[in-house]
């Protein structure tokens, strides 16, 4: 660009001030006659997109068991490192969590854990509305988490494929499991 | 030098040249040069086996070849001009295709898999590119067994490598884990359900690849491996200092581990160290100060200063004379040095009976003699014949008995290398070994675990044994008459002679257990004549009592006992005190509850409740070897660091308590320099310094481990994984707002995830781990050369090498014991998961500790009268114990072998003793 010199570059000076302050002020005048972006919540729901990530669930598979096996993926792919569990195991081998804690005062909603989750037991809902007067509040254990439903993967119950024997699933019974290999059959 | 030059040949990698040692294979050969090449049957301490085709590479005959041919790296010795390629596609589909195989029946259990995380598999899977499993068919499934408190078994994992066998029978010498079935449908298991009986079985969870064989005890409070804050530590169990790392979790210690040490425990240490970490952990433990004032009859807690307030007046008010230390061989070096600072030097004794003082002034005798050296384990691999007498190693120092195992192989690598088959062929050297093993004599009271190997086992009682001793060192040195034997033991000696005839390189091992100060000076006997036979350096090894029984021979050179305590205590006119450091009187003496009569004061610094801190009116909680740091010297004299691993100690440093203790005696008034000078102290780093100026083999110990102010690019070496979780969730539910980190002010490590994961002296590693390498085979990232030492040198420093002093005293002779009429010999049988209080709080030890009985050879049985089975009742002095008897055809006559059990009426300490021994009649009401 030239460089303007002398009594030039003062008249570009204030100009250039008053212009863009014209200008700034014609800009915020005419919002007052476009709609405006922002609705009136609480009174009307905004619109949420499909995937929107809220508040996150425990889930359960069809049968009504906790799908969380505390494999602790979700904790260890956590940005903020906001969710932390101990494994606990019943008689029968199942897996399950003894405290499962997510800090929603750290919690980003970036859907990573949901992500590394391999039993589909930690979902994001669409729920945003967390807010509490006290922030102690927003750490939610997993009795605040857990859902009575398997969310959305309807279908899907890892003990089926895992290969573990658990309470009502024999060795072998799972999806595409063969039975048990018989150690003393000489058959080839 | 030249020697050096001349075994390296030149090999071409993917077309750089590489200087390489020769006599080893492909695969550690590019492991030891970083190169990422995958495996599972090789183990660095097994060899190769060449079964599971992982470690394909391309081989060409020439710089012109093109083409080449695929060989298995782990079954290839590496040559001079030799050209190979990893990266290679024909070598690295096949790997790839290798384990799309071994993936196909491998079950889809990662998440609820205790290997999880740290899984061989799953790093090599990724390595080799395998991403999706193609086929479609069903997978095999297989049944479980119970295998045991200790070890789990998962065996749809199983991926057929054959590790878990080649090192429990193989290297470990058990025989209830094998290989079952055929074809595909291989099991590795037992026979039936039940307890591994290997006291190295928890190993199988480390060099299982994958998660057929993992770890019940951390499984039941699981936490992944990226999750632990993990700290280098050192085994407190026995007198080896085995390396570990210890794993720790929201305040409770989780798991311990094997961490590599290539002089010391290699890749394996025993199931003690690694299931006996529960006492840490236990809601039995001690964790508050408690002070029961004079004319009270109750302990009040109060916190740990007032505690010692309370033992600073005490001190003050009998005068520093009055006030007596009694050290521990559990204890660190420092925390007895702080005791024997704050009572002074003269009023120090050591936390021994008469009998284990005298072997340790004994042991310390034969090892500062400059003709005998004390080999590491690792060196008592390389021993061609062993004369083991007076110690069940299986039982006091199980990882000798490891390495005892390998020595006991060197004949058959002889055998082997003379016609040109390295040691690393695993199965040819076993082939052409046969059963040819390198002779070991074993000299025990009774059976032993190592009886399998040794060549001659020889069942005497003691004094038999140092008869023995006796006659073979002069037979040795071809002075042997044969007078004064009988015959059959002149027979005996006669045959160990003829076994140890060629011996280049004889190994000599003894120990505390034999509980006889004669014996320990025989078996140094026989080792200088051993080594005069072979012309090679007179090699002894002793199994000593506890994990610091050298640090305090060392530090208390005046040999001092609770016995000589005892009666300065009960001849002197002025009331006194004793400070006990983490020991049990009465499970040491039978003059115990005597000593305890004649204090004013009985102050207990522990970490568990014992009998004595039951007695004492001040009871000092204080941090167990996984809380605090501290220096054990193991049995070969090296100093070895350990450091804590928790944040959040739930008890004080005792080293940390005793210079509290020593600015308050200071503050009353005049007192000694000692005192002085160790309340100046306020790290961890002051007290050693403090420790160096004692000179002599105290010399370089602030060079033991690197100091408080180590950094690398300005930070400590983090005791956290970079991957560690829930920082800000752990403890929300008591404060969402998150505490700082704590600081760590007295070591070289920090409880943060911040600081570089590799590139720090590998010796101060807390967990191994390296990109792509997650299990702890990573290892070999931090091996010079694989089996090598580790870079940046090895942790520790052997003391008694540094400083090559004027041999100590010999201990004054014990006199022997009488056996009255109707008496018989008592000693002790050493059993590994019930000697001790801290493994005794262990669950799954508990359940693996034996039925106790009293052990008798059956011609001595008959003749007193007694059968197999009998209710026994053995008393010495005040204590009876009522026990079954068993009768034992293999152990010495005219002998009672008791057990060692934690809170038995006759401890340990108290034998060997003439015991009264009677049948129990069943009362008739």
């Amino acid at each position: 660009m030239k460089q303007k010199t002398g009594l030039g570059q003062y008249i570009y000076i204030v100009w250039d001030y008053f212009y863009s302050n014209i200008v700034t002020l014609v800009k915020v005048a005419s919002h007052t006659f476009t709609k405006a972006d922002t609705v009136e919540y609480p009174e009307q729901m905004p619109y949420l997109a499909p995937r929107f990530r809220g508040r996150i669930v425990l889930t359960r598979d069809p049968t009504g068991e906790e799908r969380c096996v505390a494999c602790n993926l979700c904790a260890s792919a956590c940005p903020t490192d906001c969710i932390s569990l101990q494994k606990t195991e019943d008689e029968s081998g199942r897996w399950s969590a003894e405290y499962f804690r997510i800090n929603f005062s750290r919690c980003v909603f970036c859907g990573m854990c949901e992500e590394a989750c391999p039993t589909y037991a930690i979902q994001l809902t669409q729920d945003f509305e967390l807010a509490e007067y006290e922030r102690q509040n927003m750490v939610y254990e997993k009795q605040h988490l857990l859902i009575d439903g398997p969310g959305k993967h309807p279908d899907y119950n890892f003990y089926e494929l895992s290969g573990k024997a658990v309470s009502g699933r024999a060795k072998g019974a799972g999806t595409q499991e063969a039975e048990p290999v018989n150690l003393k059959s000489l058959l080839p | 030098m030249n020697a050096t030059i001349d075994n390296l040949v030149t090999i071409y990698i993917d077309g750089s040249a590489y200087q390489v040692k020769a006599g080893g294979h492909l695969l550690e050969t590019c492991l030891g040069l970083a190169k990422d090449l995958p495996y599972f049957c090789w183990h660095p301490a097994l060899g190769s086996v060449g079964s599971c085709r992982q470690c394909a590479v391309q081989l060409y005959q020439d710089a012109e070849d093109q083409r080449g041919r695929m060989v298995m790296a782990c079954m290839t010795p590496v040559a001079e001009g030799m050209r190979v390629s990893l990266s290679a596609t024909m070598a690295s589909q096949f790997r790839k295709q290798c384990i799309e195989v071994t993936m196909a029946n491998h079950p889809h259990d990662c998440p609820v898999c205790e290997e999880g995380g740290e899984c061989h598999l799953q790093d090599m899977t990724l390595q080799s590119g395998h991403t999706q499993r193609r086929h479609k068919g069903h997978k095999k499934t297989y049944h479980n067994q119970d295998l045991g408190p200790c070890v789990g078994h998962e065996m749809n994992r199983c991926i057929s490598c054959y590790r878990c066998v080649r090192f429990y029978q193989d290297y470990a010498g058990g025989d209830d884990l094998v290989v079952l079935g055929s074809r595909e449908n291989v099991y590795f298991g037992r026979h039936q359900d039940g307890c591994l009986t290997s006291h190295f079985s928890g190993n199988l969870a480390e060099v299982c690849p994958t998660g057929v064989f993992y770890d019940k005890v951390v499984s039941d409070s699981y936490t992944r491996k990226w999750d632990l804050q993990s700290a280098p530590s050192i085994c407190s169990h026995c007198s080896l200092g085995c390396n570990v790392s210890v794993g720790e979790r929201q305040g409770q210690v989780k798991r311990v581990t094997n961490r590599y040490h290539s002089q010391v425990n290699g890749y394996f240490i025993c199931d003690k160290g690694r299931y006996g970490f529960a006492h840490s952990n236990s809601d039995q433990g001690l964790y508050q100060a408690q002070v029961q004032p004079l004319g009270d009859t109750k302990k009040v807690t109060c916190d740990t200063l007032h505690g010692l307030d309370y033992v600073a007046q005490i001190m003050n008010e009998l005068g520093a004379e009055n006030v007596f230390g009694l050290g521990s061989p559990r204890a660190s070096v420092e925390e007895n040095f702080a005791l024997q600072s704050v009572v002074g030097k003269a009023n120090f004794y050591a936390g021994h009976n008469a009998i284990q003082d005298a072997i340790q002034t004994q042991v310390l005798h034969q090892l500062t003699q400059p003709d005998i050296y004390t080999p590491s384990l690792k060196q008592i691999e390389q021993a061609d014949a062993i004369v083991i007498i007076g110690e069940d190693l299986l039982h006091t120092a199980p990882r000798m008995a490891l390495s005892v195992r390998q020595a006991s192989r060197n004949l058959g690598f002889a055998k082997a290398a003379a016609i040109g088959i390295p040691k690393w062929q695993d199965e040819p050297v076993r082939i052409h070994t046969q059963n040819q093993l390198s002779p070991i004599i074993s000299v025990t009271s009774a059976a032993t675990d190592l009886d399998d190997i040794s060549s001659q086992c020889v069942h005497l009682a003691p004094n038999d044994m140092c008869d023995f001793a006796r006659a073979l060192a002069s037979a040795v040195e071809g002075q042997f008459d044969g007078s004064g034997l009988s015959a059959k033991l002149h027979e005996q000696v006669q045959q160990s002679l003829a076994l140890l005839a060629g011996a280049k390189r004889p190994l000599v091992i003894s120990g505390a257990s034999s509980q006889s100060p004669e014996l320990i000076d025989l078996a140094a006997q026989l080792a200088l004549a051993l080594g005069r036979q072979s012309g090679s350096e007179a090699w002894l090894s002793y199994a000593l009592e506890a994990a610091n029984s050298m640090g305090l021979g060392l530090l208390n050179k005046d040999p001092k006992h609770v016995g000589d305590l005892a009666l300065r205590v009960q001849q002197q006119s002025t009331p006194s005190a004793l400070i006990v450091l983490q020991t049990d009187l009465f499970a040491l003496s039978t003059q115990a509850a005597a000593l305890c009569e004649n204090l004013r004061h009985l102050v207990v610094l522990d970490q568990l409740p014992s009998a004595t801190s039951d007695q004492a009116d001040v009871v000092i909680a204080c941090a167990s070897s996984f809380e605090t740091e501290g220096t054990y010297v193991n049995n070969e004299g090296r100093a070895q660091r350990y450091f804590s691993v928790h944040d959040k100690q739930s008890r004080p440093d005792a080293w940390r308590s005793l210079t509290n203790l020593a600015a308050m005696v200071i503050q009353a008034g005049p007192c000694s320099d000692a005192v002085t000078q160790l309340a100046s102290c306020t790290k961890f780093d002051d007290l050693c310094h403090l420790v160096s100026q004692q000179g002599g083999e105290f010399a370089h110990w602030c060079d033991v481990a690197p100091s408080a102010d180590f950094r690398i690019a300005g930070m400590k070496i983090p005791r956290q994984t970079h991957r560690a979780s829930g920082r800000t969730s752990l403890y929300a539910n008591e404060n969402v707002s998150e505490s700082k980190q704590p600081e760590d002010a007295d070591s070289a490590l920090g409880f943060t995830m911040e600081g570089t994961p590799i590139n720090k002296p590998s010796a101060l590693i807390p967990q191994v781990w390296s990109p792509g390498w997650n299990s702890n085979e990573a290892i070999n990232k931090f091996q010079q050369e694989i089996n090598g030492p580790l870079k940046g040198g090895e942790a520790g420093l052997r003391l008694l090498d540094i400083s090559p002093n004027l041999p100590l005293a010999a201990a004054a002779l014990i006199p022997s014991i009488t056996i009255g009429a109707g008496q018989i010999l008592a000693h002790t049988q050493n059993h590994l998961f019930a000697s001790d209080r801290a493994s005794a709080l262990s669950a799954a030890l508990k359940q693996r500790s034996t039925v106790i009985s009293a052990r008798m050879h059956p011609d001595t049985a008959a003749a007193m009268g007694l059968v197999d089975g009998a209710e026994v009742c053995v008393a010495l002095a005040q204590a009876q114990w009522l026990l079954p008897l068993t009768v034992d055809a293999s152990m010495a006559v005219d002998l009672l072998l008791l057990p060692s059990q934690y809170q038995a009426p006759i401890s340990a300490g108290h034998l060997p003793a003439a015991v009264n021994l009677s049948a129990v009649t069943q009362e008739v009401n």
